[in-house]
């Protein structure tokens, strides 16, 4: 019995190099453990059955091959919108039901090529439009601490995994909170770099501006090793970039104090922040508040950027290209029913709604004053940056909430964004670091706290990640 | 505000085919959606010239053709829905 509970990439890494256990067994030992309980949790849409074949070829390598790879051997869960040649990838959507990737995504490249075994795709709000991964077209996914419970989203699935012991790692994208907010309801570790920091190749766009791919792991360091092997700039992404910069930072931490306790955000949520700003002074940094005049713009701001580039977005999903489609007489009735009744309800109100603030009439109220919003903001945040190392608030303002609870009413999971979707309009970075627990009828419900630093200064969220973990 | 008449227009513009119980449904929640955000037309701050976000660069590449001819012909064909040989199969777009 390999103890998963507490494996960590290096802890695994050094026991499959010294051949206490080898990779085939470890993935072995994950995908009895999916087995177990994906049934109730429903982490994960599909497996790749090519895993326990590419680790016992990873297994047959000499020592010296094994050990010059970061990742030799080490199982790794893929959100299901990000490309693993040859293999299903659905965006949790039945307009891909059965598409299959015609290449390897440069991130999910990046890590076959460090020795990774990708082990399956997890389940996802559909093309990353939600907070909950209930809009997912095949179920959604439970939290692992209390499956009566949302594990978040979009990337629900992958935080799932991870907290449920089904993944040691899993990849996950963000449009604005879908790695950070899933990662805090589960208990967990999740990153969205730097906008431009990993390429996106081979993501299935939802947010073009907005989207970046990061990891979702057990501790702050597994993060940091797999951000260092999937950054970097790419070819096929022109908005990805290198940053020679070193972010040297200090232990300031700004607290925008009004926005955070402006109502709204529940008293468990709070309670553990305050603790957690007690517990970075007792660690020596300096907690500071600082003021973010125009952050009642960035939720709206957020959302009308959204939906018009999702209506652009998903616009190629037509009927004809990819995956499945109902066929008609006309060409317009082959695209309307098929993305009628294949792109789930959130979906196309998101592409409705698009379609309205992108019109001619109303472009200028919407669109226009929403990049204008979003140019403040991102000034805002970089005056703030000018006094603090870094910017905490909580991830998300409520706890997870019990599944089918929100349904009724779109605009209150909008709302759960609040804390995240900055980091998104200002491409700045921020992980969800695992800050306490709460309690909720009963049972002990994870909370995470969020810090932001400037662009490419993830060396410091690391840093501080780390610190603030271990005083835990 | 959106009536079932945009509702239906703006169903047209996006190809997509709505029941006439989601048209009543969206209507509520388009408005109330819109609501929401509209409220970013109250933005009275105005960018300074040094606050102009940095969205866009140019980036160039060469001009080179860096994958082999053919080489993802098979795999994107075969992914639509209907498809002849090497072709994807639509219907007819002029009458």
């Amino acid at each position: 019995m390999i103890d998963l509970s507490t494996l960590t990439i290096s802890k695994a890494r050094k026991a499959i190099i010294a051949g206490e256990y080898s990779s085939a067994e470890l993935v072995d030992e994950y995908l009895k453990v999916i087995k177990e309980k994906n049934g109730e949790i429903n982490a994960y849409l599909g497996l790749y059955e090519s895993a326990l074949e590419n680790a016992r070829a990873f297994d047959n390598l000499s020592t010296e091959e094994k050990s010059k790879l970061t990742l030799g051997g080490i199982p790794i869960a893929v959100k299901d919108n990000i490309l693993v040649k040859g293999e299903v990838v659905s965006s949790a959507s039945k307009i891909l039901e059965n598409y299959l990737a015609p290449y390897d995504a440069t991130a999910t490249r990046k890590l076959k090529d460090a020795g990774a075994i990708l082990i399956g795709r997890t389940n996802m709000d559909e093309f990353a439009m939600g907070g909950s991964t209930e809009n997912s077209a095949y179920g959604t996914t439970r939290n692992p601490h209390d499956t009566t419970r949302v594990p978040g989203g979009t990337s629900g699935g992958s935080a799932a995994a991870v907290a449920g012991g089904m993944a040691l790692v899993a990849l996950g994208s963000d449009t604005g909170g879908s790695i950070r907010q899933p990662s805090s309801f589960c208990g967990v570790v999740g990153l969205k770099p730097t906008y431009g920091a990993v390429s996106r190749y081979g993501l299935m766009a939802a947010v073009s501006s907005f989207d970046q791919i990061g990891p979702i792991t057990r501790s702050v360091e597994d993060a940091e090793i797999i951000f260092n092997i999937i950054k970097g700039k790419d070819a096929f992404d022109s908005t990805s970039r290198e940053e020679t910069v070193v972010q040297s930072r200090g232990k300031v931490i700004g607290v925008p104090n009004t926005f955070v306790r402006g109502g709204g955000i529940s008293s468990e949520v709070l309670k553990v922040f305050d603790d957690s700003i007690e517990k970075f002074k007792s660690l020596g940094y300096e907690v500071v508040d600082i003021e973010l005049p125009n952050i009642k713009y960035a939720l709206p701001a957020y959302y009308i950027l959204n939906f018009a580039e999702i209506s652009s977005n998903m616009s190629r999903y037509d009927g004809i290209r990819f995956g499945t489609n109902i066929d008609s007489e006309k060409l317009f009735e082959v695209y309307s029913k098929s993305r009628g009744a294949k792109l789930g309800k959130e979906v196309r109100k998101r592409i409705m709604l698009g379609t309205y603030v992108l019109s001619a009439g109303y472009y200028d109220s919407y669109y226009g004053k929403a990049n204008l919003a979003r140019g403040v903001i991102k000034s805002d945040y970089e005056k703030a940056f000018d006094k603090v190392d870094y910017i905490l608030t909580p991830v998300a303002p409520t706890l997870p909430w019990k599944i089918g609870d929100k349904v009724t009413d779109p605009l209150s999971i909008y709302l759960e964004d609040i804390f995240t979707v900055t980091a998104n309009l200002t491409g700045m970075p921020a992980i969800s670091i695992p800050a306490g627990f709460a309690n909720a009828s009963g049972t002990k419900l994870p909370v995470g706290i969020q810090l932001m630093a400037p662009e490419f200064a993830e060396d410091a969220l690391f840093e501080a990640g780390k610190v603030f973990e271990n005083k835990l | 505000m959106i009536t079932l008449r945009d509702i239906d227009n703006l169903a047209e513009l996006a190809r997509l085919e709505l029941s006439a119980e989601e048209k009543a449904g969206f209507e509520k929640d388009l408005n109330s959606i819109l609501t929401y955000v509209g409220e970013v037309q109250n933005i009275t701050a105005e960018l300074g010239d040094s606050d102009q976000p940095d969205l866009t660069r140019n980036t160039m590449r060469d001009d080179i053709v860096t994958i082999e001819t053919g080489a993802y012909t098979r795999s994107l064909v075969d992914a639509a829905p209907t498809h002849d040989k090497d072709y994807i199969k639509v219907k007819k777009i002029l009458g």
